[in-house]
C-alpha cells in the first residue's frame, strides 16, 4: 500500500512518496498528507521517484496539496519523478501550482531538510 | 498508435479494475424479457478502444449480448444525418425527464416523446429511419451498426420474439404518438424495426468499438469508413450526456461525466470525445436498469484516467487554448 515518510526541519518538509498514486494510493495517503501540511504548511519537497504509477486521481491529491501552500504563501516542488510520471505531470498542465525538478535538476539545496 | 509506455499505463488500470469489480455479486439479470433472464451473471468484460484502433480487452469481452437501448444513441444518429437536427426535433425533443425509461408519456405542450433515449423518444427516432421497405429499413439499421463495430452483426430471433411477445408497452407508447401525430406509418413495422434494433447482437469489444467510431468524427478507426455524419455527433453526445443512463443520468454526469448509454442486457457504452470508446458488460443490473459492475467500474476509470468532462486537467475548449 502507498506510504509517504515525511521529514521536517524549520523551512522546509521533505515528503517521499512510496508507490502508487492512483485511486486507492492517493486515498491511503490522503488525510495525512493533506493534514500536515494544513497544520505546518511550508515549502514542500515532495520526492516522486518511488511512485511508478500516477493517475488523474493521484493528480488531483497533488493540486490539493498545491492549493495549501500556495494559501499559505509558500510552495510544493516535485522531486524526480519517473519518466511516465513526469509526462503525465507534463500533459496536466500545472506548471503556474507547481514546480517540477526532474532528476537531472536535482541539486544541494540550503532549505532541503 | 498508442505508445508502448501508454499502453502499459492502461493495462495497468484495467486490470485491478476488472479484478476488484469482478468480485461484486450485487443485482439480478433483467427478467421483463424472459430470453434476458438466460444471461450468465456472473460475465464481465471491460474494453477500451482508442481513435486510432488500438484495444485494450479485460475478461468477457467477446461474449455476445443484445444491445437493448444502446441502439438508440445510434440510430438518433442515423435520423439526424438523414434528416437533419430540425427534422428530428420536430418528432423527439431533447429534455431529461425523471421519468421511467419505459414511461407512458409525452410532453404536455408539444406532444414529443421528451429525448431519444428514453423508449418513446427511440421509437419516434426509429420511425425516421428511411427505406422503401421494412426489410430495407431493418437492413439500414444493421449495415450502418456493423459498420461502427467493424465487423458484420447479426439479429439475436429469440430475443426478437420475445420482445415482440411482451412489448405491450412499447405498443401502447407507440399508438399514443401515433394519435398525435409523432409518428406515422404503420405502427406494427416501426415497433418491428425498433425490437429489431434491441436484438442486435454485440460484444464489449463491438460497443467499445462503436465508442470510439463515435469518439473519431464518425468514422471507425481501423475501417476508416465514415459511419455517422460528423454534424450529427455533437448532438448525439449531448443527449447521451444528459439522458443516457435511465434515471441515473444526474448522478452519472456528476460521477463519471462522459456521454454514455446502458441497455437492460448489461451493456454500457461511453464515449471519450477524439481519444477513445468503452464497452462494458456485466449482466447484474441495479434497480434502474444499469450495469452495476460496469457503472462502478466506469466511475473508477473516469477518476483515474481523468475522463471526467469537468476534470480539472480538461481544458474548455481546444481551439482557444491555442489562442489564449
Amino acid at each position: 500500500m502507498t506510504r509517504f515518510d515525511l521529514l521536517s526541519t524549520d523551512a522546509a518538509h521533505r515528503v517521499v512518496v512510496h508507490g502508487n498514486l492512483d485511486l486507492a494510493g492517493s486515498g491511503a495517503i490522503r488525510a495525512a498528507l493533506l493534514a500536515a501540511l494544513t497544520a505546518s504548511p511550508r515549502r514542500t519537497l515532495m520526492d516522486l521517484g518511488a511512485v511508478p504509477l500516477l493517475t488523474s486521481a493521484g493528480i488531483r491529491l497533488i493540486v490539493e496539496a498545491a492549493k495549501i501552500l500556495r494559501a499559505a504563501n509558500t510552495q510544493l516542488v516535485l522531486r524526480t519523478p519517473q519518466e511516465f510520471v513526469a509526462s503525465a505531470l507534463a500533459i496536466a498542465g500545472l506548471d503556474s501550482l507547481i514546480v517540477i525538478e526532474k532528476a537531472a535538476d536535482t541539486r544541494p539545496a540550503a532549505s532541503t531538510p | 498508435m498508442t505508445s508502448p509506455a501508454a499502453a502499459t499505463f492502461i493495462e495497468q488500470i484495467l486490470a485491478p479494475l476488472h479484478a476488484k469489480y469482478r468480485e461484486l455479486h450485487e443485482g439480478d439479470v433483467a427478467t421483463y424479457i424472459p430470453e434476458l433472464a438466460k444471461a450468465n451473471p456472473d460475465h464481465f468484460g471491460i474494453c477500451l478502444t482508442t481513435i486510432d484502433g488500438t484495444t485494450h480487452a479485460v475478461g468477457d469481452c467477446d461474449v455476445e449480448f443484445t444491445i437493448q437501448s444502446i441502439s438508440k444513441p445510434l440510430v438518433y444518429a442515423m435520423a439526424l444525418g438523414a434528416l437533419g437536427r430540425e427534422a428530428v426535433y420536430a418528432k423527439v425533443g431533447v429534455e431529461p425527464t425523471g421519468d421511467a425509461f419505459n414511461a407512458i408519456v409525452l410532453d404536455e405542450k408539444t406532444r414529443r416523446p421528451f429525448n431519444p433515449m428514453v423508449n418513446a423518444g427511440a421509437i419516434a427516432t426509429t420511425a425516421l429511419i428511411p427505406g422503401a421497405t421494412l426489410d430495407a429499413r431493418i437492413e439500414s439499421v444493421l449495415a450502418t451498426f456493423s459498420a461502427a463495430a467493424g465487423r458484420q452483426l447479426s439479429i439475436d430471433r429469440r430475443v426478437y420474439e420475445s420482445e415482440l411477445a411482451t412489448g405491450h408497452r412499447n405498443r401502447a407508447i407507440a399508438h399514443l404518438m401515433l394519435n398525435f401525430g409523432m409518428i406515422e406509418g404503420i405502427v406494427d413495422e416501426i415497433l418491428d424495426l425498433y425490437f429489431m434494433q434491441c436484438s442486435i447482437l454485440v460484444t464489449a469489444r463491438d460497443l467499445a468499438m462503436i465508442g470510439a467510431t463515435l469518439a473519431n468524427m464518425g468514422a471507425n478507426p481501423i475501417t476508416k469508413q465514415n459511419v455517422f455524419d460528423v454534424g450529427s455527433l455533437q448532438d448525439v453526445l449531448s443527449v447521451m450526456f444528459t439522458c443516457g443512463m435511465y434515471d441515473y443520468a444526474g448522478e452519472w454526469a456528476v460521477r463519471v461525466g462522459l456521454p454514455a448509454k446502458s441497455g437492460v442486457a448489461g451493456g454500457i457504452l461511453a464515449v471519450v470525445n477524439r481519444q477513445f470508446g468503452i464497452g462494458m458488460y456485466s449482466p447484474r443490473l441495479d434497480a434502474l436498469g444499469n450495469s452495476i459492475r460496469g457503472v462502478r467500474a466506469c466511475s473508477e476509470l473516469a477518476e483515474e484516467l481523468g475522463l471526467h468532462a469537468f476534470n480539472l486537467m480538461n481544458v474548455g475548449s481546444h481551439f482557444m487554448k491555442g489562442l489564449l
